[in-house]
């Protein structure tokens, strides 16, 4: 299934920028070479499934955030891929039912997801924080990056709880736009963070 | 219209899910007809996206308020602005028509003079951004990435690193800025420089073979030196309040110079050498009692095994995943087995040393923990560990989730088949193995086994009496009966002679009552599975030349002939064969001697050397994909274990022995298809018929390696007993005139044409000799023919061999695509063999396609 859209997202990728190219191109005048453009299409008639895992590697880092309860509600999904509303629906339901049960004592905090990614996730009193990335990835600095996400979380809301995220969801995402973009962490000083949503805030 | 809270208040108080349909429903309602009423007052429409983004937080569908989000982004007001922004990235995303309308609000963000708003275009932009978008918006963000603000820098940094994934041709106007920020003073910033960076070089990387954009990591190393130094001042600066987690220095930027300082010195011997010993400082000086320690650690650890370090450095590398294994977090030993698993290619000898751990790690906890620990001892398993690692493995199997044992086996039974220190260990083994798990034994390891009993003659007593023993003990895994009853039926004159026995215990007298008696007990138990009986069928009828006593003979008689009736199509023809096979007493015995030993091929048992992966690749990530190899290459194997072949060439033999036609000869009486082979005798013929069937080559004087291993597979698959197999050589379909002929060759009057009939992912070729010539005689005529490697070909022997003028011979193929359907059109290669007038054989090779 999953691997099935990755095909169709290449695809359609590559088919819209061979659209976009010629006019691109005349835009921009990078016409003599387009080296990207070419490595974007399967060399060959059919594609290799190394290779589409390894074009993976470097197409999505982070794909999407969760936070849920135990019982599978969600608290937070932010989307770092496009994926359909089906897809989403799925894609809670899965990550739910593989994290829930897992034991926190005996088992690690890394579920191998689909193909060529994996769950990472940490538990909070009733709250699951889970990031789904890639398989290659550090999962212990996305650990740290989890953390480091509730402990602003934290300190914005001062002691917060999942009452705080369900009440000022909007605000969640705001901090979330603070610490993590495009599914790469961007800032790691929780003051700068906190200073800047003042800041945000006192503006509105 | 109720507040936000009140609406999400009224949505928690529900108290039945009906209650809370309701309650949504209706407040979706209100808020369309809110939307409808086109209010002006920006806070009513602030109020209506927040609930709107509420229900999209429960999973609503909330496509119609897109376009008041597009409304709101557009407004003047800084809150507007915000939650339209915010509500525009929660509902739309790259693929959405709708997002072209946010452009041109996006441009005019971007040059904003708040900063502020300047943030929440980057935001949305880098998030969001589709390829026009990208195209459309990276001049601003170029100008962005050299702006005064940090804030900005390192947004527009992770921006650009977006629009390069979407239109990667852009990158070029990225690269110099990108070179700035890496050398920036700001955490933030160096560390979205970083990432974007570390885009750029894997992106060249993966284009490579394509020619693409070469020297981004060239233009990069140069700048080695001053990360290098930067994350030497994160190492050794004391404690700084504002990146500080537990004790350690922003551990996210010296993980993402880690990873840089990778990229960089993959395949580069003078940056390696520039980084050795920064590497070595981390390696050695990070505290690894908490996780944050530990993921750099970790980070270092794959950049020492990827990047050409030295091999003291290597070394350490290994020895820390080695102290990760002895952890007592769950992650640490789960990363650790994990890179290990990709490491053992690269560095087998440090991860030897780390065995016993490893082995330890079998007792984890932790399932995934158990699985990498096991598929980690299968990798390290060599000539010199084998008795060691092994008869730990087996110790595990005892003990070890149902889910392994189907692998375990295999695996066990793999690297037996490779490593064996001698046959009588290989056979112990194995029989312990299918004491253990002998429900889970994959039919090819149990022919191997069998196959290995046959092969070795000074042990067969040895395993016959063992097989017994354990069979009278368990008779409820499946896999030992199968094995157990082939052998009893094979070598039972050996098991009743008794004798020289190493294991006093064993020496027991078994009389031929008790294995009579103990195939009863199987067929009146509930172990008594389909292949069961039918190979106790076979064992049985295989006894009653082996036994000499007339009333166990009758019993076996008995026996065989209350199966005539058996609801199986296969036992119930088997039996009745056996039963009529009483009444030729003088060939009975023939028929049933001992197979002779199969061929081994030794040259397939070992592993073929793994394709070369794509160069440059990340040594890691190649580890990977040698995994995988490895997995198709165990399947390889395991055609191997039972005597298939890679090169589908199949040619018959002058023997012409058709398995099936001449079991149907023997069995069948005269099947109206004339064996082709002249003058053996019958009783000899039934030998290499029967032999051909249990996938041994027989008499035959060159082997026919596919259709070798098709029968044996049969063999193991439906219980290979014979001629009514669904076994394609038996009942060709009948090839059609309807389908159009081509002529393959024409050559002095022979005249060689194909039909090609297609069914499913299977074609049935006949080809048909024909004589044209006047006069002339063609003896010895016959075909070879060979496929491409995805598919197999199996021939039958030729009707006719000896073509007078005007005469026709037939002789039908059988293409089968291994995986995926056939190409739409076949391609063979055919070796035309036919001798004229009694001159010496010709051979001739055509290349044929079908038109």
């Amino acid at each position: 299934m999953r691997l099935r859209f990755y095909f169709t997202s290449i695809e359609s990728d590559s088919g819209g920028e061979l659209g976009q190219y010629g006019r691109g191109a005349s835009i921009t005048g990078a016409a003599e070479n387009n080296p990207k453009l070419a490595a974007t299409l399967p060399p060959s008639g059919f594609i290799n499934v190394d290779q589409v895992t390894s074009w993976l590697s470097i197409a999505m880092v982070l794909s999407f955030i969760l936070v849920q309860n135990r019982q599978g509600k969600t608290r937070l999904a932010k989307w770092y891929s496009p994926y359909s509303d089906e897809e989403k629906v799925k894609l809670k339901g899965e990550v739910h039912r593989l994290v829930a049960p897992r034991d926190q004592k005996y088992q690690s905090n890394f579920v191998e997801f689909r193909r060529s990614t994996k769950v990472v996730y940490r538990r909070y009193a009733g709250l699951f924080f889970c990031v789904c990335v890639d398989a290659n990835d550090n999962e212990l600095a996305y650990l740290e990056a989890i953390h480091f996400f509730v402990e602003v979380l934290d300190q914005f809301f001062g002691n917060v709880c999942e009452l705080d995220l369900v009440f000022n969801f909007y605000k969640v995402y705001a901090i979330l736009d603070e610490v993590f973009l495009a599914g790469e962490i961007q800032e790691t000083s929780k003051q700068v963070v906190l200073t800047r949503l003042e800041h945000l805030d006192k503006l509105e | 219209m109720s507040s936000l809270k009140q609406f999400i208040r009224n949505v928690r108080s529900a108290k039945t899910i009906a209650d809370e349909r309701a309650v949504i429903q209706k407040e979706s309602a209100a808020i369309r007809a809110s939307f409808r009423e086109e209010s002006h007052d920006s806070g009513i429409r602030r109020n209506n996206v927040a609930k709107l983004l509420y229900l999209f937080t429960l999973g609503e569908r909330t496509h119609f308020g897109q376009i008041e989000c597009l409304k709101l982004l557009a407004s003047h007001r800084f809150a507007d602005k915000r939650l339209g922004y915010l509500g525009t990235m929660l509902l739309l995303d790259e693929n959405q028509e709708v997002l072209t309308l946010v452009t041109n609000s996006l441009k005019n963000d971007l040059n904003h003079s708040n900063q502020y708003i300047v943030g929440l275009a980057l935001c949305t932009l880098g998030n969001i951004a589709s390829v026009e978008m990208s195209r459309d918006l990276f001049p601003e963000v170029e100008t962005l990435m050299s702006t005064a603000n940090p804030y900005i820098r390192r947004k527009a940094a992770i921006c650009a690193m977006r629009i390069c994934r979407k239109v990667p041709d852009l990158y070029e106007h990225f690269l110099e800025k990108a070179k700035n920020l890496l050398s920036d003073r700001n955490h933030g910033v160096l560390l979205c420089g970083l990432t974007l960076a570390i885009d750029l070089c894997e992106a060249e990387e993966e284009d490579e073979e394509e020619g693409g954009p070469t020297g981004v990591i060239e233009m990069f190393r140069p700048l080695a030196g001053g990360l290098v130094r930067a994350l030497k001042g994160l190492t050794t600066s004391g404690y700084s309040p504002e990146h500080d987690v537990s004790g350690i220095t922003d551990p996210f930027l010296q993980v993402k110079i880690l990873r840089f300082l990778r990229v960089l010195g993959r395949g580069d011997v003078a940056t390696s050498e520039l980084i050795n010993d920064i590497l070595a400082q981390v390696a050695t000086n990070t505290d690894a009692s908490k996780n944050v320690g530990n993921s750099i650690l970790y980070e270092a650890v794959l950049t020492i095994l990827d990047i050409e370090a030295d091999s003291g450095l290597r070394v350490l590398g290994v020895n820390i995943l080695g102290k990760f294994l002895a952890n007592k977090d769950n992650n640490i030993r789960y990363v650790a087995l994990n890179t290990l698993n990709k490491v053992v290619a690269i560095e087998p000898n440090a991860v030897q040393r780390h065995r016993n751990t490893i082995l330890e790690c079998l007792r984890d906890p932790d399932i995934s923990i158990r699985r990498r620990a096991l598929d980690l001892s299968f990798m390290l398993i060599n000539e010199d560990n084998v008795r060691v690692l092994v008869r730990e493995l087996l110790a595990f199997l005892e003990v070890a989730d149902n889910e392994f044992k189907s692998v375990m086996t295999t695996q066990i039974g793999i690297a037996a088949d490779r490593f064996a220190p001698n046959k009588r260990w290989h056979m112990d083994t194995i029989l312990r193995v299918l004491k253990l798990a002998g429900n889970y034994v994959k039919e090819q390891i149990l022919s191997s086994f069998v196959r290995l009993i046959a092969t070795t003659p000074d042990l067969q007593t040895y395993a016959v009496q063992k097989l017994y023993s354990s069979l009278k003990e368990d008779i409820s895994q499946e896999g030992l009966t199968l094995a157990a009853t082939w052998t009893i039926g094979e070598y039972a004159d050996s098991l009743l002679q008794g004798g020289q026995y190493e294991e006093e215990e064993l020496v027991k007298e078994v009389r031929e009552s008790d294995l009579v008696d103990l195939f009863t007990n199987i067929l009146n138990s509930t172990y008594a599975s389909q292949i069961a009986v039918e190979y106790i069928i076979t064992a049985s009828m295989k006894l009653t030349v082996r036994m000499s006593d007339p009333a166990q003979i009758e019993r076996l008689r008995r026996l065989l002939s209350s199966r005539t009736a058996d609801l199986s199509v296969e036992i119930q023809q088997r039996a009745v064969e056996y039963t009529n096979l009483f009444g030729y007493d003088q060939i009975r015995r023939g028929v049933l001697e001992r197979m002779p030993a199969p061929e081994i091929r030794e040259e397939q048992r070992v592993l073929g050397a793994a394709p070369a992966a794509k160069k440059r690749q990340s040594k890691l990530l190649r580890g990977k994909s040698t995994t995988k190899v490895a997995k198709s290459a165990e399947h390889d194997l395991l055609l191997d274990l039972v005597g298939g072949s890679d090169a589908p060439v199949t040619s018959p033999t002058s023997n012409g022995s058709n398995t099936a036609d001449l079991l149907a000869d023997i069995l069948g009486g005269d099947s109206g298809m004339s064996s082709p082979s002249p003058g053996p005798t019958g009783q000899k013929n039934a030998n290499s018929a029967i032999m051909d069937l249990f996938g041994s080559n027989g008499p035959s004087p060159s082997p026919q390696p596919t259709q070798r291993a098709s029968a044996s597979m049969d063999l193991l698959g439906a219980g290979g007993l014979g001629a009514s197999a669904p076994s394609p050589s038996t009942s060709p379909t009948p090839v059609t005139a309807s389908t159009p002929a081509h002529t393959a060759l024409n050559k002095d009057g022979l005249v060689l044409t194909l039909q090609v009939q297609r069914s499913g992912n299977n074609a049935q070729i006949l080809a048909r000799f024909r004589n044209d010539s006047n006069f002339d005689r063609f003896t010895g005529v016959g075909l070879q023919a060979a496929v491409p490697k995805s598919q197999r070909l199996q021939l039958s022997a030729i009707s006719k061999a000896d073509l007078e003028a005007g005469d026709e011979g037939t002789q039908s193929m059988r293409v089968t695509a291994l995986n995926g359907g056939l190409p739409a059109k076949l391609r063979l290669r055919l070796r035309v063999t036919s001798a004229r007038d009694g001159g010496n054989p010709v051979t001739d090779q055509v290349d044929w396609s079908e038109p």
